[in-house]
């Protein structure tokens, strides 16, 4: 299941360790943390929920009342099949089961399962694989 | 082994469309289901492919000539910011994979301009000669598309390259290769090559190749013009020189690509067409990846002549995992396979439709070509060491004490009358004696285990060495164990210097 994906950004004053916590366990969904950034003035987290619309919605409505400010995110990677020569090279190194080589050696990308670690992006030769940015 | 048709026989069947075509990998099927003879009475003709990245690779152009003209020959030319190579006739340059762009860096590259170039887009020229009388012209700044030129004509000193090694990466941290990102602690193998769909593999021996011999480059038609550079016949790793018209190439078969923290390079399809004249091309042509040993390197370690990690053949490598030690580890290549198959399957087509005949080849590929490495690339032990201070080791301990104090020096060589090591002798062994007792040098010398360096190993290995045992010195020895002399970190720092 595709996850919904989202940024929130808490002031640094109001954040707490356990205030992500505290929206899973009201909203009884999953979040999975991929990104975090901590600056003095905000820290900024990017993660999937693994719910229904629901129980999504009813997240970042916790969220927002923990005064974060969310924004939902759309595509972040893209993968464009047409730039693709499938060498093969981004399979290897892709720490998750997001880039799989079929049996005819062909290239699929499944971003479901992508934990942004950027390997791909960074190494791939004919730039076919794109982080779209936050 | 009798030859069952020639290539003019293969010929006048693709001229009436009676040929019989298939591809490296539904030849192998063939093979081992009816067997070499059968399958060379079958088969005409079996297509074979590879899609791989290659540096070695570029454009002769001509540009036509300005007016009033200008002599580029000896000045300096770059298209799309990439430097060519200008030291030809007035307009002609060779513009090589590799070259990365002056302001793109390794990003961009003379591979992406082939590709700019392929795809009509315009490029820009920047050209600065020095005038002369009959070339007044000093600079010529414009746009040129791959139309306007007079002729761009492909030549790779080094294609096809049959086998290229499986890479890994033992070290804790990333490295960046020419077969691309290594993870830490083996964490990923990479190799380079469409194993047994690959042309030179389906013909080891080169029987079929050579010069004048048509082949499929670029998605056009290309010919074999000799063997390639780096061509080593004797260790299967063969490679051809090949060229073609890049005005008749395709888009899909010609992509600019750039290895990360390494540099640019040419993604091209290439093509041979093998003729199935007799039973043992057709057995050659029934190789299966599992026949096809493959080994794989540590590159963490720099030196030309890398450990071996694993020998293993490319069917474990095209699984896409590799046991090494006790754990799976990725493995994936960096020559496209789908596309090599796909070019399998377009040559096919090309040879069934009637546009693609066969030549015989003027005069084969060699298979006595040697490589070999360069001379004095690297500082070697045999360069910096200093003469060694023997003794023998029936010597006794006292005698030994002079000696050091008479050649000042703390780091003494036992050995026998031909030189041979026997162990080494340090003014820590023979305060160690003051406890342990003992008369002789033999009684107290360290003869088990010496680390020791081969003559002719570059002066980075002895360092590490020297760091990782805590060694006062090394023996330098021989093929036959004899001492040539002892390098010592003095001797390298003052080499360094």
């Amino acid at each position: 299941m595709m996850g919904k994906r989202i940024i929130v950004v808490f002031p640094s004053r109001e954040y707490r360790d356990s205030i992500l916590q505290e929206a899973v366990l009201k909203s009884g969904t999953i979040f999975n943390t991929l990104k975090v950034e901590t600056t003095p003035t905000h820290v900024k987290i990017m993660g999937e929920i693994k719910a229904n619309e629901e129980k999504s919605q009813e997240f970042i409505r916790i969220l927002k009342r923990m005064s974060g400010a969310v924004k939902e995110l759309g595509a972040i990677m893209k993968f464009d099949p047409e730039k693709c020569v499938a060498c093969g090279l981004c399979v290897s190194l892709c720490p998750t089961k997001a880039i799989i080589s079929n049996r005819d050696f062909s290239i699929r990308y499944d971003f479901d399962e992508c934990i942004l670690c950027m390997n791909c992006v960074n190494n791939c030769p004919v730039n076919a694989v794109s982080y779209l940015g936050d | 082994m009798p030859d069952v048709r020639t290539i003019e026989d293969i010929n006048k069947k693709i001229k009436s469309g009676d040929v019989v075509v298939v591809t490296a990998l539904e030849m192998k099927d063939i093979v081992a289901e009816k067997g070499p003879e059968k399958a060379a009475k079958e088969v005409d003709v079996v297509t074979t492919g590879t899609f791989g990245m290659t540096t070695s690779s570029g454009v002769f152009i001509n540009f036509g000539h300005s007016d009033p003209q200008i002599r580029m020959g000896g000045g300096e030319v770059l298209l799309n910011d990439v430097p060519t190579y200008a030291g030809l006739g007035s307009v002609d340059v060779y513009i090589g994979t590799s070259q990365s762009s002056k302001v793109h860096k390794l990003e961009y590259g003379g591979g992406h301009v082939i590709e700019d170039l392929v795809n009509e887009r315009p490029v820009d020229l920047k050209a600065y000669g020095s005038a002369t009388h009959c070339h007044p012209t000093r600079e010529v700044i414009t746009t040129v598309t791959l139309h306007d030129l007079n002729q761009a004509i492909m030549v790779n000193p080094r294609s096809f390259y049959q086998r290229y090694s499986a890479a890994t990466n033992s070290s804790d941290r990333m490295i960046y290769t020419y077969l691309g990102a290594l993870l830490p602690n083996c964490g990923n193998v990479t190799y380079s090559s469409a194993g047994s769909i690959s042309p030179l593999y389906n013909d080891p021996a080169y029987e079929t190749m050579g010069v004048g011999m048509r082949i499929f480059l670029g998605g056009g038609k290309g010919y074999i013009i000799g063997e390639g550079t780096q061509h080593n016949p004797k260790m299967a790793s063969g490679s051809l020189m090949v060229k073609g018209d890049l005005k008749k190439m395709k888009p899909r078969y010609v992509r600019g690509a750039s290895i990360t923290n390494y540099g640019p390079a040419l993604f091209i399809g290439g093509g041979v067409p093998i003729p199935v004249l007799n039973a043992g091309i057709a057995k050659n042509c029934g190789i299966t990846d599992k026949e096809i040993k493959a080994t794989i390197y540590d590159y963490y370690i720099a030196t030309r002549v890398k450990p071996v990690v694993k020998r293993t053949t490319y069917q474990e490598l095209k699984s896409g995992k590799v046991i090494i030690g006790d754990r799976e580890v990725k493995c994936s290549g960096l020559s496209s396979i789908n596309m090599a198959m796909e070019i399998c399957e377009k040559l096919k087509e090309m040879i069934e439709k009637g546009e693609f005949f066969l030549t015989a080849p003027v005069e084969r590929v060699s298979t006595e070509t040697v490589m070999k490495p360069m001379k004095r690339l690297y500082t070697k032990a045999l360069d910096v060491m200093s003469p060694a201070v023997t003794c023998s080791h029936e010597d006794s301990l006292k005698d030994a004490e002079k000696l050091m104090l008479d050649r000042k020096t703390d780091y003494l060589v036992a050995v026998d009358k031909q030189k041979h090591l026997l162990g080494v002798l340090t003014s820590w062994d023979v305060a160690k004696s003051l406890v342990t007792g003992g008369n002789k040098v033999k009684d107290v010398m360290k003869s088990k285990g010496i680390i020791t360096s081969r003559k002719d190993e570059p002066v980075e290995v002895s360092a590490k060495k020297l760091e990782q045992y805590r060694a006062r010195g090394l023996p330098v020895v021989d093929e036959d164990g004899r001492v040539l002399g002892v390098v010592k970190m003095e001797d390298i720092k003052r080499k360094v210097k």
